[in-house]
């Protein structure tokens, strides 16, 4: 136990509004889906704790857009030491689709991993169940896309019929595991102050 | 970004900087229905960070994006008889008097045409002569001083020609394996590179890749200040602009006092969480006369190990100081000055005139003039402030710039619903005819967006509400190739300069790469001082504006620097790499044409804090709000409970307690306790000052009665 690696990774899920973002999420950390649809109200991400293997623990922060930054416009805050991404579309709406390639250049001018590449994103072709053929019909095309685009991998799923949402996620982790150690993860003597951790104590001994 | 917002809204607020973005956080987190939207494409407003190409862009064309592009709305369809159109002015004309200026020069087309993509490496003529045995710092030493010869004899564009030349041969020697790794342009490395180098004061300009190179680089910068120095002292344009995304450079850069409102606001919010901070590590100023910046004394410990002040002076600056922090339980100390300016009162307590400096500058950050009762209740705030996140330092700074705290209340609120659109721009306000109250407004689509109640910052004022422009804040902002005053560890720097002959007082902040305000080896320097001209539309020259203090902290620009065949003084100032001058307006307001529902929130102006801000943002909810709770804590996820309709809240979070939470009023490094009374009586301390001379007839030694 005590040799037990433990990482924490921020993972990005963008997509247009009703792609089912949440409702990924949800069947991912709660295996739940609900039919109504909620905005995401006071919850900035969902975590969830995977144990990959005896030796490692990885807890995944899963930010969902907030519901109302649907304009695209998401602050920093929302970016900032994201190690992968989630960008979702509705397989039975084209439009949701031609915004992929918006949502994958705002990722890639936004945020970066500290050796300065792009964050690994995988594409997700949500609402699966809804279409007859799927999008495995038109595989080659969709491999050619993501190599274009710079897309890590593609998956069709569906948080309502639980669809590929493990095997995605299951990949981008994979991916995030091999990035972390191509760079130095950060120097502990670095760390930023935490307000609620006054540091009061060292009032003694200043005097010397 | 043409979509059509919903039609309605409890609150619309124009403008994301800090208070309309607290107050856009309060009200969507009880649940108020809040559109926030700005014209501009970012977020912060007069408040905001940029990189430095956004900052280059942003002091070319502030007339230029003002430009509106959009058709013209039809008003009168969309305004009714009972109501009126309060026109808001297409330009916001919160900057003025804009310049930036990149001091390096560009990379020489030759320097290309040979393939030699290490330019510093090319014209560092010592570089070359050692590479036959470059792993001796010492034959840098005894190299140097020939090169430095050659270079007084020769003109500076002949002896480039003549590194070039050896640079070529070296080339051909194949001693740089590092070199042509470096024109891959692998970011991976160039990032490893900058990471390694980062506790050390590496030669800011040296961009070796491999690991081999680094070590020689890390030599020679250890032998920095022999003269030995070439020509290019800096980096080519190229290279500094290369990691242009890492620096953050505020328009309004300020610090939080530790005990300050925004602090405690972070705190009982939770917002903290979005944010990184760190100490500002030291607090430096200029005494009259001379012309280097010298640490200030400010905890305890400062004071003690100070090697500034005499022990006479410790001692009465000690007393002074937990006098200050207490001060409204001995009436009787300043009683007699109450009315009468600090320095009397200064002076009346023997301080020396180096101390009064210390204490009026760089502790109360007050003038002369300023009354006593102001000057105590400023200190005491510094005071307080002290100790709470590190035993010397009584303020933090945001990391990533002072542009993340706005953007961190905009996530809370658009956590909480909120709905957010940059590029939106209000065109008016629409008014109810006969009670004057604001029905809602026409954005720059021609879409009516109704609200009860509508929040402005002051440069979206409709142009009838407004009275007259003004220059608020004249700024500097420089980046520089080394602190202003190095030390062992990277520091971060609030430093006063008192005003000296025609020129004013500069309030400045230095800090680099711990801030994550620039990438490696390079500092940003702000300066801030308050326009003198009587004339306000006089055209003022920044640059002479800021002379004086360019002038103390600095050795010159690189340019400047790069012809002189530089003086040994001022080796130690860092050269100005990049600046940018420009002058931050602010109008008044009038509010006899405002109508009720309408709140307009102040510039940051020259306020070191946001205190000021604070305030308005909370003043402003409660009227909003009243009986509301201000900004409750926001759960973290781990504390929502989720069940079949969707997520749900807990509780408000208020239950969770944090035991290492303080009190609310701390009362910082000063606080008088029994220790304090036995501290000062320790013999060593007291034996030191005993001898000098016997003082503390004048202190009052009930001090320590009400801890």
């Amino acid at each position: 136990m005590a040799d037990k690696k433990e990482y924490l990774f921020k993972v990005l899920v963008v997509g247009d509004l009703g792609v089912g973002k949440t409702s990924i999420i949800k069947r991912y950390v709660h295996q739940i889906f609900s039919q109504h649809y909620r905005a995401t109200i006071g919850v900035d991400f969902a975590l969830k704790v995977i144990h990959w293997n005896d030796d490692t623990l990885i807890r995944l922060q899963l930010w969902d857009i907030a519901g109302q930054e649907r304009f695209g416009n998401m602050t920093r805050v929302y970016y900032r030491e994201a190690v992968g991404a989630f960008v979702v579309f509705d397989v039975t709406r084209a439009s949701t689709f031609e915004a992929v390639n918006k949502w994958k250049n705002d990722l890639d001018s936004k945020v970066t991993l500290p050796n300065g590449q792009n964050i690994p994103a995988v594409l997700l072709g949500n609402k699966c169940d809804q279409m007859k053929e799927g999008l495995t019909k038109n595989k080659s095309q969709m491999d050619q896309y993501c190599k274009e685009k710079g897309f890590v991998a593609w998956y069709e799923t569906s948080a309502k019929a639980n669809i590929n949402v493990e095997e995605a996620a299951k990949f981008l982790v994979g991916q995030m595991l091999a990035n972390d150690k191509t760079y130095p993860s950060r120097d502990l003597d670095l760390n930023s102050l935490d307000l609620n951790m006054p540091l009061e104590e060292t009032k003694t001994g200043c005097c010397g | 970004m043409d979509e059509v917002l919903p039609e309605e809204f409890d609150v619309i607020l124009i403008g994301t900087g800090l208070p309309e973005s607290v107050l856009s956080g309060a009200l969507s987190r009880i649940g108020k229905n809040v559109l926030h939207v700005d014209s501009n494409e970012y977020y912060g407003g007069s408040w905001a960070s940029f990189n430095i190409k956004t900052f280059d862009k942003l002091m070319s064309e502030t007339q230029m994006h003002q430009e509106d592009n959009s058709n013209p709305v039809n008003l009168e369809a969309l305004i009714s008889e009972d109501e009126e159109f309060l026109l808001m002015s297409a330009s916001q004309q919160n900057l003025s008097n804009c310049q930036s200026y990149c001091y390096l020069s560009k990379q020489p087309d030759w320097v290309v045409a040979t393939n030699v993509v290490e330019p510093n490496v090319v014209a560092e003529p010592d570089e070359v002569e050692i590479s036959d045995d470059k792993d001796s710092p010492v034959d840098v030493a005894t190299t140097a001083p020939t090169m430095v010869q050659k270079h007084s004899d020769t003109e500076d564009l002949s002896c480039r020609d003549v590194d070039f030349e050896e640079r070529n041969n070296s080339d051909n020697d194949n001693e740089k394996p590092g070199v042509s790794d470096k024109q891959s342009g692998d970011p991976a490395k160039e990032k490893s590179t900058d990471n390694d180098s980062r506790n050390g004061q590496v030669d800011a300009f040296n961009n070796a890749t491999s690991e081999e190179k680094l070590e020689n680089a890390s030599d020679q910068s250890s032998q920095a200040d022999l003269p030995h120095k070439e020509t290019p002292l800096f980096p080519f344009y190229e290279k500094f602009y290369e990691n242009w995304r890492r620096f953050n450079l505020d328009l309004s850069p300020k610090v939080m006092f530790s005990r300050g409102q925004l602090v405690e606001l972070l705190i009982q919010s939770n917002v903290c969480r979005y944010l990184e901070f760190r100490n500002v590590t030291r607090t430096l100023t200029v005494l009259s006369g001379e012309n280097r910046l010298q640490p200030v004394p400010c905890s305890r410990a400062d004071v003690f190990k100070s090697k500034f002040v005499t022990v006479v002076e410790k001692r009465i600056l000690m007393r002074f100081l937990t006098l200050c922090a207490n001060f409204e339980q001995h009436p009787q100390e300043y009683e007699a000055y109450k009315d009468r300016p600090f320095q009397d009162f200064l002076q009346s307590k023997h301080l020396s005139t180096k101390v009064q400096h210390f204490i009026i500058h760089s502790i109360a950050m007050v003038s002369e003039q300023t009354s006593t009762m102001e000057g105590l209740h400023a200190t005491q705030k510094f005071l307080k402030s002290l100790g709470r996140y590190g035993s010397s330092h009584a303020f933090l700074c945001p990391m990533y710039g002072v542009g993340e705290l706005p953007q961190a209340f905009s996530r809370l609120s658009a956590v909480f619903g909120g709905t957010f659109c940059l590029r939106r721009r209000v065109i008016g306000i629409v008014a109810d005819k006969t009670s004057r109250a604001v029905k809602g407004v026409i954005d720059s689509t021609g879409q009516k967006i109704k609200c009860q109640h509508l929040v402005l910052d002051e440069s979206h004022l409709p142009d009838i509400c407004r009275s007259g422009f003004k220059r608020e804040v004249s700024r500097a902002i420089y980046v520089t190739d080394k602190s202003v005053s190095p030390s062992e560890t990277e520091e971060v720097s609030l430093i006063t300069l008192p005003p000296v002959g025609n020129f004013p007082l500069y309030r400045v902040i230095e800090a680099g790469p711990l801030c994550c305000l620039s990438p490696n080896n390079y500092y940003v320097v702000h300066a801030l001082t308050k326009p003198s001209c009587v004339d306000e539309n006089a055209i003022v020259d920044l640059k002479e504006t800021f002379h004086s203090a360019e002038k103390t902290m600095f050795a010159g620009t690189a340019a400047e620097l790069e012809i002189a065949n530089n003086n040994e003084s001022d080796k130690q100032k860092p050269a100005v790499l990049w600046a940018a001058y420009f002058n931050m307006m602010s109008c008044g307001v009038n509010n006899d044409s405002l109508p009720g529902n309408v709140y307009v929130m102040s510039s940051p102006g020259f306020e070191l804090g946001f205190d000021k801000a604070m305030n308005e943002a909370r003043r402003t909810f409660e009227i909003i709000c009243p009986d509301e709770e201000f900004l409750p804590r926001a759960p973290e996820p781990e504390e929502i409970v989720f069940d079949d309709e969707g997520y749900k809240s807990e509780n408000n979070g208020n239950s969770r307690e944090n035991p290492n939470e303080q009190p609310e009023a701390g009362n910082g490094d000063y606080m008088e306790t029994e220790e304090d009374l036995q501290e000062e009586e320790e013999p060593d301390v007291q034996g030191l000052i005993d001898q000098e001379q016997g003082v503390g007839d004048h202190v009052s030694d009930g001090n320590g009665d009400n801890a």
